[in-house]
């Protein structure tokens, strides 16, 4: 690393681009040019910066519509406020996309049980003043009753046996 | 450079009060604004898109925003930054509508340091001292063009600001509403990868070696190290 007018050159090229760009303070600009004199390193870095800036021409003269600001701010006044901002939505995202996933899960269970409901509906069950309310019944009932109790304390004693 | 308390200038002092005025329903004033300042808009978008048509409905589209916005513009900022920003957000609005370089524009700017491939973006390849003394005007900016659209958004649009409309660093920091520091590092990086770019399509332009090997192994280094830490520190 060398340095010339008390400035060294890691310092100036770090600078270069600020410099080129007249960005930095006079001060600092006057110190990196006493130092570009006597350094030829230096000197090649600012030549390859200004290269670069060959690449870009300042913009020509633009040709605007005839009208243009009439018409806009006519616009304007007649409430017009362009289009809207672009925004993500739900269904881009990945929260958008869970959404859609449930909304889609919900609307199939919803169809499949209105399937079930009509397939039900179409078999030949006995309707309700076909069947008797007579003592095989009343059987069967307290029948079903009996077995219900009994699981009811099966199922008591096993939580029993579990705690303990 | 620019400093952080700033003063009003006459144009800006001007500036606000037409905005006043549009806000009190004169349309004229609205009017002399967009005058004012649709050319610099027209040229700014421009660089983004070739096709005269959506120039135009952008910078309209631009201006109206501004107008519905009106209200929220604090006279105590420069109005053309104020809608600059609004002119920026539009084409990148419209980019996205258009589905164009949907990743590039939101690609991170903590992460550009390298490329996709892993290389960094510095190149020590040095660039041709003048490239106009083999093209036209209009060649070089038709390959200047080529390059920039390939670049990320967040680097076309501060080489976009500072080179081709000569915005100041604080202008450029008060539009996209970062840090001077961060400036500084992004046209850093952004004239890397510009580099970098422009000499892998056309190697032609690349210097001669026995003028390169001055400051290969230098230049730029030391530069890029500091401008990273700048912008961790911004």
């Amino acid at each position: 690393m060398s340095s010339h007018a008390s400035i060294q050159c890691d310092v100036v090229q770090a600078l270069v681009p600020t410099y080129v760009d007249e960005e930095v303070t006079e001060s600092v600009a006057g110190s990196i040019r006493a130092h570009l004199i006597d350094c030829p390193v230096c000197r090649a870095v600012v030549q390859e910066e200004l290269a670069l800036r060959q690449w870009f021409e300042p913009t020509d003269e633009v040709e605007v519509p005839e009208g243009f600001a009439a018409r806009v701010a006519r616009r304007a006044f007649a409430g017009d406020e362009g289009l809207a901002p672009v925004t993500i939505t739900p269904a881009a995202s990945e929260g958008g996309r869970l959404l859609s996933f449930s909304r889609g899960l919900v609307a199939a269970a919803a169809a499949a049980m209105i399937a079930v409901t009509l397939f039900l509906a179409s078999q030949e069950l006995p309707s309700v003043g076909e069947v008797g309310a007579g003592p095989d019944l009343d059987q069967a009932l307290e029948e079903l009753e009996d077995e219900n109790r009994a699981r009811e304390a099966e199922l008591e004693d096993s939580g029993a046996a579990t705690e303990r | 450079m620019g400093a952080s308390m700033r003063t009003m200038t006459s144009a800006e002092s001007d500036d606000a009060t037409l905005v006043q005025a549009t806000l009190d329903g004169d349309s004229r004033s609205f009017e002399v604004l967009v005058e004012r300042y649709q050319r610099r808009l027209f040229g700014l978008v421009r660089h983004y898109t070739r096709n005269a048509v959506e120039v135009e409905d952008i910078v309209q589209d631009t201006f109206l925003k501004a107008y519905s916005r009106l209200e929220t513009f604090q006279s105590s900022s420069a109005f053309y930054t104020w809608l600059y920003r609004i002119a920026v957000n539009t084409i990148l609005d419209f980019m996205k509508r258009q589905g164009r370089s949907p990743v590039q524009a939101v690609e991170d700017p903590e992460l550009v340091g390298r490329t996709e491939t892993g290389a960094s973006d510095a190149t020590t390849e040095r660039l041709s001292v003048r490239p106009d003394a083999r093209l036209e005007r209009e060649e070089i900016a038709a390959i200047t063009r080529d390059v920039m659209d390939q670049l990320p958004e967040i680097f076309r649009t501060v080489l976009v600001m500072r080179e081709l409309e000569q915005m100041s660093y604080q202008d450029i920091a008060d539009v996209l509403q970062i840090s001077i520091g961060t400036v500084e590092s992004r046209l850093f990086r952004a004239r890397a990868r510009f580099k970098q770019k422009l000499l892998q399509e056309h190697p032609e332009f690349a210097a001669s070696e026995a003028a390169a090997g001055a400051t290969r192994s230098r230049g730029g280094r030391a530069a890029q190290d500091r401008s990273r830490d700048r912008e961790t520190n911004a």
